[in-house]
């Protein structure tokens, strides 16, 4: 597998994937392996619910292997994520029509952890800033009504452009335009109706003025 | 220029996405060269999406490689439905295979013992009719495989008694050619019913094999 570490990671998926569909489990569990953090990351994010956030998952990647003869080719992660987001709005469908489990069922609060991430280009402060803010923002993300959670997850946090969110989500992409756009606001809002949110988002800010944006 | 305007959070949203016409996209910039209020608008969102970027993916539970097990059930919906639709038309494609087979049976007995003259017309349309509902049976339904398997063999048995040769149907045209070999014209009208009752025989005992074969593949796709 050392030639692959050069080549494109979408050609290693599209290897994958044909390797897959003739039948090759092994091949199909590589691609599980390569995408399972992001399927389950959306998962979580929309479901705010570990063990159903697991379950979808587990289901999607079923799902995938019982479908693999129906890829018509492009990338694997967003036809997985068109899987694992299909199944998520199921549950959240349901969940929805039986609204008197929401005493027990607290949303779970997902905790950054950064231990994974070691800051070192990082300035410190801005670190410890970025921490802090995070955690809030994992909180107002929670807040968003799902539609608009969906949208600004797989454009911010996964980095797809509008088309592919349009593909994912089976919507037009100017609904996606305006779901993202109002998803970013409501989340900068809520940052930013906390004084000490607010202070934190200038001092990002500020440490983070210089740094290129890619824009 | 006119920028009295601000932009709103759609098109600053729609600037930091690089998402906007070149009409829109040089109006916002236009604007937030002298608007310091829009700058700030813009500077905030541009911050969320920046943290929203840096959010670390949650740690996995667990692995979610599928077992084997787990990948060998196909019971999605699409794959549960065939099998209902077979086995409900299967009391249908077991009686028309029956019919067909008996056919055979009474076509091959017919021409074998009986002094056929004109009367081999009408079984010779009634077998190609026959022949044609088998074959589009064959076509676009399946079968159980057990029935399917014995059926066959039950052809080859009659025709080897009635014929006291090996093959069917080329034995079967044999035999009958040496019993009424001395007619010229009864032997033409022979050989043609003998053709169609081969040809059937041999549709008859193709859509079986291959209603076995895709009975025997449904339940391991």
């Amino acid at each position: 597998m050392e030639s692959q570490l050069t080549l494109d990671p979408n050609q290693v998926d599209e290897h994958l994937i044909q390797q897959a569909q003739n039948g090759d489990l092994e091949a199909f569990n590589e691609l599980v392996v390569r995408h399972e953090r992001a399927v389950y990351g959306v998962c979580l994010r929309l479901l705010r619910d570990a063990t159903q956030a697991e379950d979808a998952t587990q289901d999607a990647f079923i799902r995938a292997w019982n479908a693999i003869g129906s890829f018509r080719g492009g990338l694997v992660r967003p036809w997985l994520l068109r899987i694992a987001t299909n199944r998520t709005y199921d549950l959240l469908r349901a969940k929805a029509r039986r609204p008197a489990q929401s005493l027990d069922a607290q949303p779970y609060e997902i905790e950054p952890d950064w231990t994974s991430m070691a800051p070192v280009t990082e300035h410190p402060e801005s670190f410890v800033e970025r921490s802090e803010l995070s955690v809030h923002l994992e909180r107002a993300l929670a807040d968003l009504p799902d539609d608009q959670r969906l949208a600004i997850i797989l454009s911010d946090v996964q980095g797809y452009a509008y088309d592919d969110i349009a593909t994912i989500m089976d919507v037009a992409v100017g609904t996606v335009k305006s779901r993202i756009s109002r998803a970013r606001s409501r989340l900068r809002t809520s940052l930013q109706e906390n004084p000490v949110n607010r202070e934190l988002l200038l001092r990002y800010g500020r440490l983070n003025r210089e740094s290129p944006d890619g824009h | 220029m006119q920028t009295t305007a601000h932009p709103g959070d759609d098109l600053l949203n729609g600037w930091i996405d690089d998402a906007l016409t070149p009409g829109e996209r040089t109006m916002v910039e236009s604007h937030l060269e002298h608007c310091d209020r829009c700058r700030t608008e813009l500077e905030s969102l541009r911050l969320v999406k920046r943290l929203l970027a840096e959010l670390p993916e949650p740690d996995l539970p667990r692995s979610f490689a599928l077992t084997v097990e787990q990948a060998k059930k196909p019971e999605s919906p699409a794959a549960t439905v065939q099998p209902a639709k077979i086995v409900t038309l299967l009391p249908i494609v077991r009686a028309l295979s029956i019919a067909a087979v008996m056919a055979v049976i009474i076509m091959g007995g017919a021409l074998f013992f009986g002094p056929i003259g004109d009367s081999q017309d009408p079984p010779e349309m009634t077998v190609s009719r026959s022949a044609v509902t088998n074959s589009a049976v064959d076509a676009s339904e399946n079968a159980n495989p057990a029935p399917i398997a014995a059926e066959p063999g039950m052809v080859i048995d009659q025709g080897e008694t009635a014929t006291n040769s090996n093959t069917v149907p080329a034995a079967m045209a044999n035999g009958i050619q040496q019993v009424n070999g001395n007619n010229g014209e009864e032997r033409s009208n022979l050989e043609i019913a003998t053709i169609a009752t081969g040809a059937f025989a041999a549709i008859a005992v193709g859509a079986w094999v291959s209603l076995y074969r895709l009975g025997r593949n449904v339940p391991d796709q």
